[in-house]
């Protein structure tokens, strides 16, 4: 099993080499890459499929079933991406006997590729998930959680960077305020800033300094929040450098994605995939040197809000 | 177009800058997968799975009890927060009582959006006690004021209702109305309990006022575990759950 250590030092050293002048990428020409990018969020401990008698999902989801959908894709596509927006933990039996430690086994035979954390994934404290994140083969980002003075210090990237083929795909993470929402005693420690501001700072740094062909947030803020609570909507229109937001928290299931406007004009993804591990979602970006004036995310649908 | 490509690749290798030109990319295919086949599984993924699953069923799969209908949980009051919220109130007297407060002045409050499965029509298993009420919330008596058990209402009602146990109010538009304890309006010269979860009294949800009060008696006992007891010792009685529909919320707005 790999390393979770492993995976971050290849992640900051991916991080390194692309300071260095020039990658061999810019010899590639015109040639076209497909890159399929795979997310789930608050799938809550649904180790299994739902019950047959399940009035919404009967028998959906269940990690064996989504692990033959995601080989399936795998076989078929050079370049895959398989992410997560938290919420991981809690609501089954699963999680209060094992606390967490069968759903990230399972993400890491899985192959995930990177995951963001939930306010659920604090409910048994900071102490618990520090002993947990032992299971997780794959890393953990978040940009507005500050853990500094806990246990977790040093063990939440606030950014990665993966190569797949000639894209730098650059990840971020981004988590909801904890307060009203999480026990304070079950996050003592962990700073909570602004996820808009961080997240854009964090996702310039990505493309300017870094060099990265696309920037992911992966945000656990909910797709429309009331109470003052910052959601993916303002995420999406108050940014300027975040191409794609995966979603969660709000347990949306959406039909097609949302396609909005940044704060520089451009174009921004939203996508959330639901709960329960019930529905995956799937896009697929294809990569080249000319597209620049073509329409970056054409829906043919008119997108819900 | 080309030959330009080229000439900025050529300066960058002489100056040795960073080629700063990102790829363009484009959507070209989106889907929400519905996860729906349950013949097509990993079987590497089930054999990890397989001996959690059948140590977790052996004690999940036990009958603890019988509901006569299937009740759920939601605003601004229902059948299962009722429920829970009952129960909490007898559990949190008899440990009032322990802690040594004899006749314990006290209401319940469960918050509904922490009951978060169903309680299903017939047997009802120990699996369906764990997915209702998930969290490993311990139940904690906070001790108010009169004044302050005043404000506790208007937090209630501002968050639109939620389970609530030995007490009544009206739920208007302006906030809570008619609240009675036991009957009896608030007497502001008394101090009243309120036996809900360490989450709620920690501030959860909203209710910032039990953060003014000093004093905190938190239980050993999980939410969970006096469901639990509640429903096996009903069953021990040959007693079937029935869904509370007596009003504690009257919602006028």
């Amino acid at each position: 099993m790999p390393n979770r250590r492993e995976f971050i030092k290849k992640a900051v050293a991916g991080a390194a080499l692309l300071t260095l002048p020039m990658g061999s990428r810019a010899f590639s020409g015109n040639k076209e890459t497909r890159l399929v990018i795979l997310h789930t969020s608050d799938v809550h401990s649904h180790i299994d499929p739902m019950p047959m008698n399940h009035t919404r999902f009967p028998g959906m989801g269940g990690f064996a079933q989504r692990a033959a959908i995601v080989n399936k894709i795998r076989k078929e596509n050079d370049h895959v991406l398989l992410l997560d927006s938290g919420d991981i933990f809690q609501g089954t039996p699963y999680f209060n006997f094992y606390e967490g430690s069968l759903e990230l086994k399972l993400m890491t035979k899985m192959g995930y590729d990177a995951a963001t954390i939930g306010n659920h994934e604090f409910d048994n404290g900071l102490e618990s998930l520090n002993h947990q994140l032992q299971h997780a083969g794959f890393p953990f980002v978040s940009a507005n959680y500050s853990f500094e003075n806990t246990p977790l210090a040093g063990k939440i990237a606030p950014w990665l960077i993966i190569n797949r083929g000639p894209v730098k795909v650059g990840i971020t993470g981004l988590g909801i305020d904890p307060e009203r929402l999480v026990a304070p005693s079950n996050y003592k420690g962990m700073v909570w800033s602004d996820p808009i501001s961080v997240g854009d700072a964090t996702a310039e740094k990505l493309k300017k300094e870094h060099g990265c062909d696309l920037v992911i947030a992966l945000s656990h803020l909910g797709l429309k929040m009331n109470k003052g609570r910052k959601d993916d909507f303002q995420l999406a229109a108050e940014s300027k450098h975040i191409d794609i937001i995966l979603g969660g928290h709000t347990h949306t299931f959406l039909d097609e994605p949302i396609v909005e406007t940044n704060a520089a004009g451009k174009e921004i993804l939203i996508l959330h995939s639901g709960q329960n591990g019930v529905r995956m979602g799937r896009i697929d970006l294809v990569f080249s040197k000319d597209l620049n004036n073509q329409q970056v995310y054409q829906i043919e649908t008119p997108s819900l809000k | 177009m080309r030959q330009t490509f080229f000439f900025f690749i050529l300066i960058s290798l002489i100056t040795g800058g960073c080629v700063n030109q990102p790829l363009s990319h484009k959507l070209t295919h989106h889907e929400f997968i519905q996860v729906d086949q349950p013949a097509a599984i990993d079987s590497t993924i089930d054999a990890v799975i397989k001996p959690f699953r059948d140590s977790l069923n052996l004690s999940m799969n036990t009958v603890i009890g019988t509901s006569s209908a299937s009740m759920r949980s939601f605003k601004p009051e229902s059948p299962l927060s009722s429920f829970v919220a009952d129960l909490v109130y007898d559990a949190g007297y008899q440990y009032l009582e322990t802690q040594g407060y004899t006749r314990p002045k006290l209401v319940a409050l469960v918050n509904v959006r922490g009951l978060r499965a169903p309680m299903p029509e017939g047997p009802v298993l120990l699996r369906n006690a764990y997915e209702m009420m998930p969290f490993e919330n311990l139940m904690t008596a906070v001790l108010l004021s009169g004044e302050q058990m005043q404000q506790f209402f208007q937090l209630m009602a501002h968050e639109n209702g939620d389970g609530l146990s030995g007490a009544t109010f009206t739920l208007t538009d302006e906030g809570a109305t008619s609240i009675r304890i036991d009957g009896r309006p608030i007497d502001e010269s008394e101090d009243y309990w309120v036996v809900t979860s360490d989450y709620l009294a920690e501030g959860g949800d909203g209710y910032t006022i039990f953060g003014k009060s000093d004093r905190h008696l938190i239980s050993n006992y999980t939410i969970r575990d006096l469901i639990i007891e509640r429903i096996k010792s009903m069953s021990e009685q040959n007693q079937i759950i029935s869904p509370e529909m007596g009003v504690r919320i009257t919602d006028v707005r």
